[in-house]
């Protein structure tokens, strides 16, 4: 029994170390075998930095995006609840499910010449396919279910009598909303931005198809890191590579940072409305 | 919050999941059925789509078992808060902050034929790297989160004292393991395989990467779709792809199905 | 079976619930009652002899047999939970079953055996119900039901009434005295409720901070508590530290002897319980304390008295008398019976 539960952990540390950890610290190492500077070179020309702002931005723009409608998919499922909600639960869950290659073909067959409604926008001078517009419909579709799942069971927690306290105490239906429902919600929001923006900023297969992939103007970070790939250029590819999980762990480390600060700020204007002079 | 607002709030949420979701959706089967029944069965039963969706299924119910036998454990060990239990979390973890493409970027550099560890088995004349099991290894790195995520508040549900008096009653480990936990865990692992499944069929960065997309030998069927609609063959593109929009369509309902089911198994208790 | 320790320790980190070098032995066929506050160890001894947890050091011996390193497959004890532990997914039948069947019991006899604990647990009717179609007290008896199945050498309870009602709580008290009674199975069973102890124990086994205080009859550790703590612990009990003065402290107006190998000058405890004071009327100027106040328990009610040093005292008299003793009397104490442990 001992002996057996030994084999066990070691056939899984052995796992995950085979799948994740040499797979990934080969990766950083193969990023700087070439020394720093090499390594400074592959980042830093202007196509891979124009990949990684396009790729920075758009997925801000997302991640802003998705939570707001995110937070209003989960209160109208979780508190409103109209007719057909069970179909819109079901819904939200599709995008997690789709391959992200028909997801960005979708997006193309909708919006692309083919279509009366891509022939619509076309008329109308708007262009979907092969643009960034295009791209930031894709990272919205993918996204959708992160937001809405990262917020849907703070929404189910949350106490209803601190909600009723406050009307009872006469506070309008905004300020309730401002001043009791959204700070409650803060973890859960952050959690909610922080996935939609990481998803996001790794998303591949939908906008590779979307997006044309036009250097310097449409090619975001994952596919670029494909292209060096495509020409054999495995050590830049490993470089962007490193700068990719960089960023989206600063994006962690900020968003913890971010949340803790805003608990203490919330903490401080306590203390000060209880009308102490107490050290916070 | 008034009436009016309510009203307001919910249209705008239908707006939005129907034009990000709902519409794309069903523009791909129409575009699939654009020219009838008869173009769709034939390029569905192309040699070359048939080829990628068969090795899509295998490549899935290999996964599926990896992942079961290996993320079952993990999840355990996750679940107990055994030692090292949060460096297991955090790797478990890992995976969906990593782009498939960097997933199959990282599994090229240590088992590529240029490797240290891809040549050691290429000696022993195991590939790897562009062959089947390079593709399985990529889709369990994107897809092991699953199942672990999914069982171990389970777990945690049930507690360890079941397992104790079940060892106290005689039973071996393995049996309470069979009569204890696995009828318990049942819902929440069948949900966990169930978005293994999904995600396996869609995995396109990481094997992409890893397979080469070589025709007839590593497509798959995402890589399928992709090749067509790279060579422009719009036809079978969407062909497949309504297929595996519908294979998805069919996982949701599934999911749902678990969801209500594991749902009233957990009010139950 | 007898159940032995020789020295079992057992250290968590942080000192709460371990065990520091126990050694005790429970005769064939008694029935002990573990009593200690929360985070004593004895829980921790329970799961010992179970299986469930291992001793870094000494020995456990089941029936002369020694079983420090048998896990708890091979142990034949049943354990009953606290929170009963069933299995959530089986039915009650399934569930009393469950270590037959890991026995491999034939089948008529596991049916019989199985059919023969539900009717004596009274739960005939609810074999094909699950547990959470149970209540309590109901949860209860399955959980005994099948810890008995197997028939163990030895039969363990964790906290078995602490998640029931008081009411019924009472009953069950009887109930699993008389269980262990017929089957005549040596039992150990965890408490921290002392009343509990006292009343279903052969013998109690009074725990504080990992160590055995005392391992005694209820009567025993009741009217001559071995230490300080157990003394405090155990009933009600007034505590106050004398200094010695020529061999003798100073109570309530009595000089009461100390033992001669204490010293003049070192401290003690001494410790009174509220049926040893005998109050008498009093003027103010010669009482030794005013009654505070007083409250009617039934049978007796409680006076808290503050003396002329300003100590409150709890004591008990009998209601016929409460009247005598309003709150802002005069009263004179004679203590009749005390306990002194070196402090």
């Amino acid at each position: 029994m001992r002996f057996g539960r030994m084999a066990l952990d070691s056939l899984i540390s052995g796992a995950l170390i085979l799948i994740f950890v040499l797979p990934l610290g080969a990766v950083i190492q193969q990023a700087f075998s070439g020394g720093w500077s090499s390594f400074v070179q592959a980042v830093m020309s202007p196509i891979a930095i124009r990949a990684f702002e396009l790729t920075l931005a758009i997925s801000f723009v997302t991640a802003i995006l998705n939570t707001a409608m995110g937070l209003l998919i989960a209160v109208v499922l979780e508190r409103w609840r109209p007719v057909g909600s069970g179909a819109l639960d079901a819904v939200i869950d599709l995008p997690l499910a789709i391959p992200t290659t028909v997801s960005g073909l979708m997006l193309v067959l909708l919006y692309g010449p083919v279509s009366p409604v891509g022939r619509w926008l076309t008329e109308h001078g708007v262009a979907v396919v092969y643009t960034r517009l295009g791209i930031l419909f894709a990272l919205l579709f993918v996204t959708v279910p992160y937001a809405v799942r990262a917020l849907q069971p703070a929404i189910q927690a949350l106490d209803v009598r601190q909600e009723e306290a406050a009307w009872v105490l006469g506070a309008s239906g905004r300020r309730v909303w401002l001043k009791v429902i959204v700070p409650a919600l803060r973890h859960a929001l952050g959690s909610a931005l922080i996935l939609t923006f990481t998803r996001a900023m790794i998303e591949f297969g939908s906008v590779v198809i979307v997006s044309g992939n036009k250097p310097m103007q449409t090619e975001v970070a994952s596919v670029y890191i494909y292209g060096l790939l495509e020409n054999y250029d495995q050590r830049g590819a490993a470089a962007a590579a490193v700068i990719l999980m960089f960023l989206c762990a600063l994006a962690f480390v900020l968003e913890a940072r971010l949340l803790a600060l805003l608990g203490r700020r919330r903490a401080v204007r306590w203390a000060a409305a209880e009308g102490g002079t107490r050290h916070v | 919050m008034s009436k009016v607002w309510t009203v307001v709030g919910t249209s705008i949420a239908y707006v939005w999941l129907l034009l990000l979701v709902g519409v794309p959706f069903a523009a791909v089967l129409v575009g699939a059925l654009a020219g009838g029944w008869g173009p769709f069965w034939q390029s569905v039963t192309s040699q070359e789509a048939l080829f990628a969706l068969r090795m899509t299924g295998e490549i899935t119910g290999v996964t599926l078992l990896v992942n079961l036998v290996l993320g079952l454990p993990m999840a355990f060990w996750i679940a107990r808060r055994a030692p090292g239990w949060r460096m297991v979390q955090w790797l478990v973890e890992l995976p969906l902050s990593v782009s498939p493409v960097v997933a199959g970027l990282a599994l090229i550099v240590v088992y590529g034929p240029n490797a240290f560890i891809g040549a050691f088995l290429l000696h022993i004349h195991v590939k790897v790297a562009f062959a089947f099991p390079g593709m399985v290894l990529a889709t369990i790195f994107v897809t092991l989160p699953f199942i672990v995520h999914e069982t171990v508040p389970a777990i945690r549900a049930i507690g360890d004292t079941q397992e104790q008096a079940a060892y106290v009653l005689g039973a071996s480990p393995w049996r309470t393991l069979w009569r204890v936990w696995l009828p318990q865990l049942k819902w929440s692992i069948l949900y966990g395989l169930a978005l293994t499944t999904a995600r396996s069929l869609g995995e396109f960065g990481a094997v992409l990467v890893v397979s080469g997309s070589i025709v007839m030998v590593t497509e798959t069927a995402t890589l399928f779709v992709y090749q067509a609609s790279v060579n422009n063959e719009m036809q079978a593109a969407y062909a497949v792809s309504a297929l595996l929009a519908l294979a998805s369509f069919a996982l949701i309902l599934l999911l749902q199905f678990l969801k209500r089911a594991g749902g009233r198994n957990l009010r139950d208790h | 079976m007898t159940i032995e320790f020789v020295g079992v320790e057992n250290i968590y980190p942080g000192g709460a619930r371990s065990v520091r070098g126990v050694s005790f032995q429970i005769r064939e066929g008694e029935m002990v009652g573990l009593l200690g506050p929360s985070g004593s160890g004895k829980t921790t001894i329970l799961r010992i002899i179970a299986g469930l947890e291992r001793p870094t050091k000494g020995d456990v011996w089941i029936g002369g047999k020694r079983v420090t390193d048998l896990p708890p497959q091979k142990r034949n004890v049943g354990l009953v939970f606290q929170n009963y532990a069933l299995f959530q997914h089986m039915t009650v039948y399934d569930n009393v079953s469950f270590g037959l069947r890991e026995k491999r019991v034939p089948k008529d006899e596991m049916d019989a055996r199985v059919r023969e604990l539900l009717r004596f647990m009274r739960l005939e009717s609810y074999a094909n119900r699950f547990p959470h179609e149970l209540s309590g007290g109901q949860q209860q008896r399955v959980a005994l039901a099948r810890a008995l199945a197997p028939r163990p050498q030895v039969l363990l309870f964790d906290e078995p009434f602490a998640a029931i009602d008081t009411q019924i709580r009472r009953e069950l008290r009887t109930f699993v005295r008389q269980v262990h009674d017929e089957m005549g199975v040596t039992s150990v069973f965890v408490t921290h409720d002392q009343e509990e102890a006292l009343e279903v124990a052969d013998r109690v086994l009074v725990l504080h901070e990992g160590n055995v205080e005392q391992f005694g009859t209820p009567e025993e550790v009741y009217e001559k508590p071995g230490t300080l703590f157990v003394a405090s612990f155990i009933g009600e009990s007034n505590v106050w530290t004398r200094a010695v003065q020529n061999g003798r402290i100073e109570v309530a107006g009595a000089a009461l002897p100390v033992d001669p190998a204490v010293s003049d000058g070192s401290e003690v405890a001494v410790v009174v319980r509220p049926k040893d004071v005998e109050l008498q009327p009093a003027s103010e100027r010669e009482a030794h304390a005013q009654v505070v106040r007083s409250a009617f328990k039934g049978s007796y009610s409680a006076c808290w008295i503050r003396t002329k040093d300003g100590e409150v005292w709890e004591v008990h008299v009998p209601s016929a008398d409460r009247h005598r003793w309003s709150p802002g009397a005069w009263v004179h104490m004679n203590v009749t019976r005390w306990f002194i442990f070196p402090r």
